[in-house]
């Protein structure tokens, strides 16, 4: 989505007064003369000055565009799905993982996302199998990456190589 | 010369060599994957290296690690999604020359730019590393501070159209870097309470969100009849690759020497040192049209050598005073350490086989990456073939494995995504990334340095102009942005009269 | 349907290996390491797994979680399901109290057994003017304002606290003296041999690329004896005639409210793991040096650590 600069710069002027209103509050601790707030406050102030440039050169141009530009994708319903696909697949992940285990959650990441894309269930699920299995094999089996393993932690001592 | 014979009975070990080509193409698979790193790369061989010999501990640390570097340019140049993060500065250029039809120039560039920046900074490694070491002591927390503000003045000229954009992008950057712990007092901050957050954001996760994520948001909503033309065909890769390198010679030993001081600096490492390189070489080419092939390639040859070069660049205070260059050199250390070879300048007396073995193997590394090199271009390849609709989600696991992988907290998957979308709304809005991810990086070594060199003087500013070495940084640091500053002005009083 | 079909099949596994029922631990068990791979807790830490997957029988993981400064590995240790299968790396915690990062205690762990202890020691560049730790501490007195004393890593952590406690018990005013937080031994090494800062705190291990290369020296060591490896390294009894023993110390502990069988069996685990050869040899070789603890020693160290920190914290001006 393109927003007009008015906007962008109005952004970073927001950002700017939060980190300036947060770094207020960071004491000095004992006897240092610049605390961690002092950089915060820098950062801060720089990103209202320049968020304020932005806004302003952006209002010359205001008239003639539109505050908001959707892109083309987003005027469909399906553009939406399959954009928010991946940030859902993701959270999907991080909320079922440790109960449901790594490879579980894998192939059910792999079936959210090609289901989207149209792929039907008697592809994505063996694609997804897959994927899952090789993953465990090679990052959980081999490198030893801590990936949960679910319900087949009691055997999981098996699966370690 | 007994030194050079037994150096090469040791080379000559089956077992090591086995050891060589086995990381080799390890390094290769995980650089070449986006969302997964080379500092993933070398953590993940640390269970298994630590109980093997040194030399060959250390061979496949070296091995994987360069042979990561350079592959993290394949997917770059293929898909626009850089395999690791050192690769990043350079890959819009890669990717514009790969749908241009000159995928084979891009990826060739790339690979004998890594080879030469490799073999150059191994040259200087075994000639040099203690006088250079030597150098490297002579830096305390202000002179870092001024190198490290130098090299955030790089942002504008990495920094895309907009220049006021690109400074924006640089104090976010340093805004998000603030986030954690205050790195002096080790205060938290916009922290809210929550304990993950006390250490930041976390690099990797966030380079991860800001180049895969939201390359992979961009192409879930490309129109579908697009894909066709993503499938280059890559052509020859070597063929004529001698001649361009002689005809970038002065690109590949600008990168090459930024590369190694770059490296030999604790503190920066692959990424920044491909970030400097590409900056000084896109200000180089004032005048010149940025977009044209040539350009193109000597930003990619430049910074393509500067990363590769980097590597042993960080060997370099290393081996000789045990300090840590970067995380991979922090490994490398300890396995130093654990096997009795200790490093420090005594080092080079009491065991000059194992350490000029240790030196050789980036050559032997370096060499080895031709062929494998080609090799692991053509499988990526071949790669290509598989439907895009396929390869996103299974580039989408590999993200969440190489976030998990690095920070070991599912905090960190989640991290990915909320960058992932920020970076996509950025780009939309033609705020660059480039400038932000230096921000991120060198935030905190700023800020450190800083508040550390205040404490010091019990807030004085004088103690950044009093010694001779910060001097001298100083006037680098500030002449340059002079320079800079009076250049725009007469580019701006020579555009007047065309505009009117 | 097929998802269905694939999820009860995983549970027919687990519920089979679930029923063989059998003595701790039955499944591999995981260490998580408050710190990056590569550091001292890592390297220790994965030296002794070695001999504990011998000794257990089952694959030990290790799992880094070094984010800020240890905070999120430590509370990932206190917040594990107590039942021997996560447990974790404890080493001295009570600094991050007075900084606002976390409040550890002794009551979130269950302590198993310490497996390592490295004494910190006081080091100068070699420029300095100061041979031995008396003419320097008597220095420091004269004028603590004028001194600067690099920590290694974060203030008021393993390598300061101790050295403060001894400035302290020798009558120095400590809140004066410029303490200069850093990234770590290595980069505040340099600023020791860059002349940044007059002393620093830190293992002799960690020195001991520098010390070889004639670039920082060390006063003294903060151990009531002479540390293996290092045995021209005067100890504090030598030259003050006081016997200090301060460092950092590195234990297996796990959550609160772990079965006493389970601890039994760890400690006897670890117990066995650091006598023998091979963990000898392997920590000598490193530069660690080896100090086993029961459980119960293990906890009173930590109750002893939280007060001694507590008073040179107060003492240094934390909290105020």
């Amino acid at each position: 989505m393109k927003v007009q600069d008015v906007l962008v710069g109005l952004f970073f002027i927001v950002i700017g007064i939060l980190m300036i209103g947060h770094a207020a509050e960071l004491k000095p601790p004992r006897h240092l003369k610049f605390g961690p707030g002092f950089f915060p406050l820098l950062i801060g102030s720089g990103l209202i000055i320049v968020g304020g440039v932005i806004a302003l050169l952006g209002l010359r141009s205001l008239r003639t565009e539109p505050l908001w530009h959707r892109p083309e994708w987003s005027r469909t319903r399906q553009g939406w799905v399959r954009f928010c696909s991946i940030p859902a697949a993701i959270a999907l992940y991080v909320l079922i993982v440790d109960a449901a285990g790594f490879l579980l959650t894998a192939v059910l990441v792999m079936v959210l996302v090609l289901a989207v894309s149209g792929v039907p269930l008697r592809r994505s699920v063996p694609a997804g199998a897959v994927t899952a299995v090789v993953l465990t094999a090679i990052f959980a089996s081999v490198l030893h990456v801590p990936l949960p393993w679910g319900p087949l932690q009691n055997i999981s001592g098996w699966l370690l190589w | 010369m007994v030194i050079l014979t037994d150096v090469l009975g040791v080379l000559l070990d089956v077992h090591l060599l086995l050891v060589i080509v086995a990381s080799a193409i390890y390094g290769l698979v995980l650089g070449a994957i986006p969302g997964l790193t080379a500092l993933m790369a070398t953590a993940l061989l640390v269970p298994v290296v630590m109980f093997m010999e040194p030399v060959p501990a250390i061979a496949a640390i070296i091995t994987s690690s360069a042979m990561a570097i350079f592959a993290g340019d394949i997917p770059g140049a293929l898909m626009r999604m850089p395999g690791t993060p050192a690769s990043a500065a350079y890959t819009d250029d890669a990717y514009s020359l790969t749908r241009d039809g000159k995928a084979g120039l891009s990826l060739g560039a790339g690979l004998f730019s890594s080879v030469l920046g490799g073999l150059l900074s191994a040259l200087v490694l075994t000639l040099a590393a203690p006088n250079l070491a030597e150098l490297a002591l002579q830096f305390s927390s202000v002179e870092y501070f001024w190198l490290t503000v130098l090299g955030l003045s790089c942002a504008t000229f990495v920094g895309g159209s907009s220049l006021l954009k690109g400074v924006a992008a640089l104090l976010f950057g340093l805004g998000l870097s603030t986030i954690g712990m205050d790195p002096v007092s080790g205060t938290p901050r916009f922290t809210f309470g929550v304990t993950n957050l006390l250490g930041g954001l976390g690099l990797i996760p966030l380079l991860i969100g800001v180049f895969a994520i939201s390359e992979l948001l961009r192409t879930v909503t490309l129109p579908a009849t697009g894909e066709r033309q993503a499938r280059p065909a890559v052509g020859s890769i070597s063929a004529g690759m001698g001649r361009l390198m002689w005809h970038h010679r002065f690109e590949v030993l600008r990168g090459s020497t930024l590369g190694t001081l770059v490296g030999a600096l604790p503190g920066a490492g692959a990424d920044i040192a491909a970030w400097i390189a590409y900056a000084v070489t896109r200000r180089s080419q004032k005048g010149k049209d940025p977009n044209a092939v040539e350009q193109k390639v000597q930003r990619i040859v430049s910074a393509g050598a500067a990363n590769n070069a980097s590597l042993g660049g960080a060997y370099i205070p290393a081996t000789v005073f045990g300090i840590p260059g970067d995380a991979i050199t922090a490994i490398v250390i300890s396995v130093m350490f654990l096997k009795g070879l200790n490093p420090g300048p005594t080092i080079f007396l009491n065991n000059p086989t194992a350490i000029y073995s240790i030196f050789a193997i980036f050559f032997v590394a370096n060499i080895l990456m031709i062929p494998l090199g080609i090799l692991c271009i053509r499988t990526f390849g071949l790669i290509l073939k598989v439907p895009r609709t396929y390869l996103t989600p299974i580039i989408l696991l590999f993200c969440i494995v190489g976030a998990f992988s690095v920070e070991n907290t599912l905090f960190a998957v989640g991290i990915i995504a909320i960058v992932g979308l920020l970076g996509y709304f950025m780009e939309a809005n033609d705020i660059p990334m480039a400038p932000a991810v230096l921000g991120l990086i060198l935030g905190p070594v700023i800020e450190q340095t800083f508040m550390t060199s205040m404490l010091k003087s019990g807030g004085e500013v004088s103690v950044f102009f009093d010694r001779p070495l910060a001097i001298a940084l100083a006037v680098a640091t500030l002449g340059s942005w002079a320079l800079a500053g009076v250049l725009k002005l007469v580019d701006a009083a020579k555009a007047r009269p065309v505009l009117t | 349907m097929r998802i269905s079909v694939l999820a009860s099949v995983l549970l027919a596994f687990a519920g089979l290996a679930g029923a063989a029922q059998a003595e701790y631990p039955e499944r591999p068990v995981t260490i998580i390491v408050p710190a990056a791979a590569g550091g001292g807790g890592d390297t220790t830490t994965r030296i002794l797994a070695r001999e504990l997957k011998e000794i257990l029988g089952q694959p030990i993981t290790i799992v880094n979680q070094g984010q800020g400064g240890g905070v999120v590995g430590l509370t990932a240790i206190k917040n594990a399901t107590p039942d021997g299968y996560t447990v974790g790396l404890l080493f001295p915690y009570a600094g991050y109290k007075a900084t606002g990062q976390a409040d550890f205690s002794a009551k979130d762990f269950t302590p198993i057994a310490n497996f390592n202890g490295d004494s910190s020691s006081l080091l100068v560049g070699s420029g300095s003017r100061f041979n031995d730790l008396k003419t320097a501490l008597e220095a420091i007195k004269a004028s603590p304002g004028s001194f600067k004393v690099h920590c290694s890593g974060g203030c008021g952590s393993v390598w300061d606290i101790p050295v403060a406690g001894m400035m302290l018990d020798y009558g120095i005013d400590v809140a004066a003296i410029k303490w200069v937080p850093g990234q770590g031994a290595a980069p505040g090494l340099i600023e020791l041999a860059a002349g940044g800062v007059d002393f620093q705190t830190a293992s002799l291990p960690e020195a001991s690329a520098l010390m070889s290369a004639g670039r920082v020296r060390p006063l003294a060591v903060l151990s009531p004896e002479p540390v293996p490896g290092f045995p021209n390294v005067a100890t504090t009894t030598q030259t003050i005639g006081v016997a200090v023993d301060g460092g950092t110390w590195r234990a297996i502990g796990g959550p609160a409210g772990l079965p006493g069988d389970v601890v039994a069996k760890l400690d006897a685990a670890v117990a066995k793991a650091t006598a023998s050869a091979a963990y000898k040899d392997a920590m000598a070789k490193a530069n660690f040096g080896v100090k086993y603890l029961n459980g119960k020693q293990l906890e009173e160290l930590m109750l002893r650590h939280e007060k001694d920190t507590a008073r040179v914290m107060d003492a240094l001006g934390y909290g105020k």
